[in-house]
């Protein structure tokens, strides 16, 4: 089977005053309907790798790669009208923060709905009904009257279920999230975890998981990649991660505070300049 | 690495250094980037060239007239057009050289500015900066008296003040001045309250502050930057104001030469002797104009939140 | 052993609604108090009435034998008590250098010799004098909070409020600022009341700790209770599998 995302020598660069900033320097993956975590801390590139690939790179970046094709679609030849066609439709995204994602004058069924007629074309009854089983599937309670509650009206947690629901409505078949949990508490984003765990099996779509939490992404995704300053330094499968290579996996590792295991003082990342070579 | 520097850094390098080495070298350096980015601004260096200009003339306005600006030449100079021998600008209905009298009203244009920017703007910071910091009945006095000024015209609320204090120059800064508070207060109010609640004045509370400390040293320069922009962009309309109420005659008194009395001078021969009111109409354009491009690149040089650089 | 910070039945009320509910602590001197709980579960909200910073309705709360007014502080308190926030980017004046940051507690109290102490403090938090003219935006995270602690220590406390220290903060750089405080702690004996929303972090840092929950503490209990599972709460029990990671159910 051919994978649905190829990225070839994917580099993003901004210029400053100062001169080219280069974000992402160089990067090489596949994706198939698979779980994969992009795991880094800030500035290392992932969240602009995720971007990147769903084309919302700020205009004055610039981007190149050998190869971005997602399902044999050049996503860097595409004419921003293919392009703004496969957002939402068949590549959808998820962001930290729904109080900033989702429209504050709009309802949130009328968001769901608008997304999914864009894309479809079906009569409003319809749309109306598709989205509120969608938010039944996000696990919203009281699916009808959430669908007709403004974002302000309704917690983190339920808005960014009520995300998922918005960005799953299209059935996208490529599904790019980037830290879609961390400012949800911990209980609640194990719910969203499920919900998103079960959405991908079913639906058997791609996903990339954007994240700082190393722990928490090898326990979500089957395949980890780790990023440090604009690249890929390790690639692993998620149950060898214990048994990881590179001194930056092991250290981002073993820095994290653990129940139970008493380590003082905690060990530090001693940051090597050639790791960033 | 070494420690030690590899070559002398030009002056550019010093200024733009991020381990700045003095109190001084940081100030300056933070200066230097706001001047980068005004400057990369062409119109709004237009608009601080004009004003340079502006003060250049008023300060030399005695060396650069060529004759006196308000004793005339009735018998011989009457009207005369631009372009006559020895009246650059021409002459007005007394034979006054116009060149001379725009020259010295720059003084007066000036004086307006800087005094009406003196008293008003530290009243509208004090006061928005203490109501939105105290908030509660505080605010709500300091905010309903503001709102009394603002419930008025500007102009009739400065004309009623003039009239009752009597015409004259000074009377026209202060009536000016006295209306023209209230927006600051409201901008200085506003910037206030979106930093009261930031944990970096809580942090400066926890160390046992005063509210006059926090308010003075820590809340009000963040409001100074937005202020200092929109004082720039409403000082075109101070020229017009003190020129509108020149024109009406209640600001300066005749023999002055103010720019707004100079056009109402001008106003009975606009149909045959057109220069003796354009000449100090296109000098409060200029000003004005310059005044706003001025305040437009400060505000994107000032911006409070260009927090990264 | 002495207490150094204690909350009785203390009850804070925004508007209509109950951000604490009759919370009781007590935290011994030089010891190191952990308090966690999620969002809205009062957690920064007793720190924060602590500090003098949130409305106290009812209840005492008594520092070094002492007991405080509801609102007011005075300036020996603030010697005594210092805290730092959570967002390293919002909690330095955005408009001031380091220098000038770190001097303002020493301009309010009166202390001598900001020149040495200024350099002294930097030199504590592992900043050394090349950061002292920087403006905080020319700073990381990491570094940030750094300045945030040695503006703390500067006025020389006895106690420090720990509002979600390192949340701010990627995973390594949280490592090398918890062995920051903890190094501090030991050298000054200094007493922690520390908030975080990871257990992982909380029974790291303190020897004991109180689970909240809207309001209201859930369970007491030492980090070695913890540790061995010795808990009585369900919500607790919640919290600690959900710190673990995500477990794939079975279909």
């Amino acid at each position: 089977m051919s994978p649905l995302l190829t990225v070839e020598d994917l580099r993003v660069s901004f210029p400053t005053r100062t001169g080219l900033v280069e974000a992402v320097r160089g990067v090489t993956f596949s994706l198939g309907r698979e779980r994969l975590g992009i795991v880094g801390e800030s500035g290392s590139g992932k969240s602009q790798t995720g971007r990147a690939i769903m084309g919302l790179t700020p205009p004055h970046a610039r981007i190149t790669a050998k190869t971005l094709t997602f399902d044999g679609i050049d996503l860097l030849k595409a004419s921003p009208r293919q392009r703004r066609e496969l957002r939402g439709n068949r590549v959808a995204m998820i962001l930290q923060d729904p109080k900033y994602s989702l429209n504050p004058v709009m309802t949130i069924g009328r968001q769901i709905v608008e997304t999914l007629r864009t894309h479809r074309k079906i009569g409003a009854s319809e749309a109306k009904e598709r989205a509120i089983a969608m938010l039944e599937a996000v696990q919203i309670r009281d699916a009808a009257r959430v669908f007709d509650l403004h974002p302000h009206e309704i917690s983190g947690g339920m808005g960014q279920r009520a995300m998922i629901a918005m960005m799953l409505i299209a059935e996208p078949e490529l599904l790019i999230a980037d830290e879609p949990t961390s400012a949800l508490d911990v209980t609640v984003q194990l719910d969203v975890l499920a919900i998103l765990d079960k959405l991908v099996a079913e639906r058997g779509m791609g996903l990339i998981f954007v994240s700082h939490d190393l722990r928490l992404v090898s326990s979500f995704c089957d395949r980890v990649i780790v990023m440090y300053a604009g690249r890929i330094v390790e690639e692993i499968a998620a149950q060898d991660l214990r048994n990881a290579r590179h001194p930056y996996t092991q250290g981002l590792l073993s820095c994290m505070p653990e129940i139970g295991s008493d380590r003082h003082p905690l060990p530090v990342l001693d940051r090597k300049p050639e790791w960033a070579l | 690495m070494t420690a030690v520097p590899s070559a002398p850094m030009s002056r550019r390098d010093w200024l733009l250094s991020d381990r700045p080495q003095s109190r001084m070298q940081a100030r300056l350096g933070r200066a230097y980037m706001t001047w980068r980015r005004f400057s990369a601004n062409r119109l709004a260096l237009l608009g601080l060239g004009i004003l340079v200009l502006l003060i250049f003339m008023a300060i030399f306005a005695g060396v650069l007239s060529p004759h006196s600006p308000v004793t005339g030449n009735l018998a011989g100079a009457r009207l005369l057009p631009p372009g006559s021998p020895g009246y650059l600008l021409g002459t007005d209905e007394q034979g006054r050289d116009i060149l001379s009298r725009l020259l010295h009203g720059s003084r007066l244009t000036l004086f307006v500015i800087i005094l009406v920017a003196v008293i008003a703007a530290p009243t509208g910071l004090v006061v928005g900066a203490v109501a939105g910091y105290a908030g509660g009945w505080v605010d709500a006095v300091l905010m309903r008296i503001t709102d009394i000024f603002l419930a008025f015209p500007k102009l009739v609320l400065a004309l009623a003040l003039v009239a009752a204090l009597g015409p004259g120059i000074e009377n026209a800064v202060l009536a000016i001045a006295v209306t023209s508070w209230p927006p600051y207060a409201r901008i200085a109010r506003a910037e206030t309250m979106t930093v009261r609640n930031a944990d970096y004045i809580a942090a400066v509370r926890l160390m046992g502050a005063s509210p006059l400390r926090i308010v003075l040293l820590h809340v009000m320069p963040m409001c100074l930057s937005s202020l200092i922009v929109r004082i720039t962009l409403d000082m075109a309309g101070v020229i017009l104001t003190a020129a509108g109420l020149g024109f009406l005659g209640l600001g300066a008194q005749p023999p002055l030469p103010e720019w707004g009395a100079m056009i109402a001078s001008g106003r009975r021969f606009i149909l045959d002797q057109w220069w003796v009111a354009t000449m100090p109409g296109i000098a409060i354009l200029l000003v004005s104009l310059a005044f706003n491009l001025l305040g437009d690149g400060l505000r994107d040089a000032l911006d409070p939140r260009e927090a990264g650089q | 052993m002495s207490i150094a910070v204690s909350a009785r039945d203390v009850t804070v009320i925004y508007e209509d609604f109950k951000a604490l509910d009759s919370v009781s602590i007590a935290v011994g001197k030089g010891q190191s108090y952990g308090l966690v709980g999620e969002s809205g579960s009062g957690k920064s909200t007793l720190l924060r009435a602590i500090a003098g910073l949130a409305p106290v309705f009812s209840g005492t709360l008594e520092v070094n034998g002492r007991t405080l007014e509801p609102r007011r502080r005075d300036k020996a308190f603030y010697r005594d008590v210092q805290m730092v926030f959570q967002d390293p980017y919002g909690s330095l004046h955005p408009r001031q250098t380091i220098d000038r940051l770190l001097q303002e507690p020493l301009a309010i109290h009166g202390i001598s010799d900001a020149e040495a102490r200024i350099a002294w403090a930097l030199d504590e938090v592992g900043l050394g004098t090349g950061f002292r003219f920087r403006y905080s935006h020319q700073l990381s995270g990491g570094q940030r909070q750094r300045v945030a602690i040695a503006r703390a220590l500067i006025v020389e406390p006895s106690i420090l409020l720990l509002d979600e220290p390192t949340s701010a903060l990627d995973a390594s750089v949280q490592a090398e600022v918890l062995n920051l405080l903890e190094q501090i702690r030991r050298d000054r004996g200094l007493t922690f009341l520390m908030v975080s929303h990871d257990l992982g972090v909380v029974t790291h840092m303190c020897d004991q700790l109180a689970v909240m929950r809207s309001g209201r503490v859930v369970e007491h209990l030492s980090a070695s209770d913890l540790v061995e599972g010795r808990i009585t709460a369900d919500y607790t029990r919640n919290l600690m599998v959900a710190s673990k990671g995500f477990v794939r159910t079975p279909a």
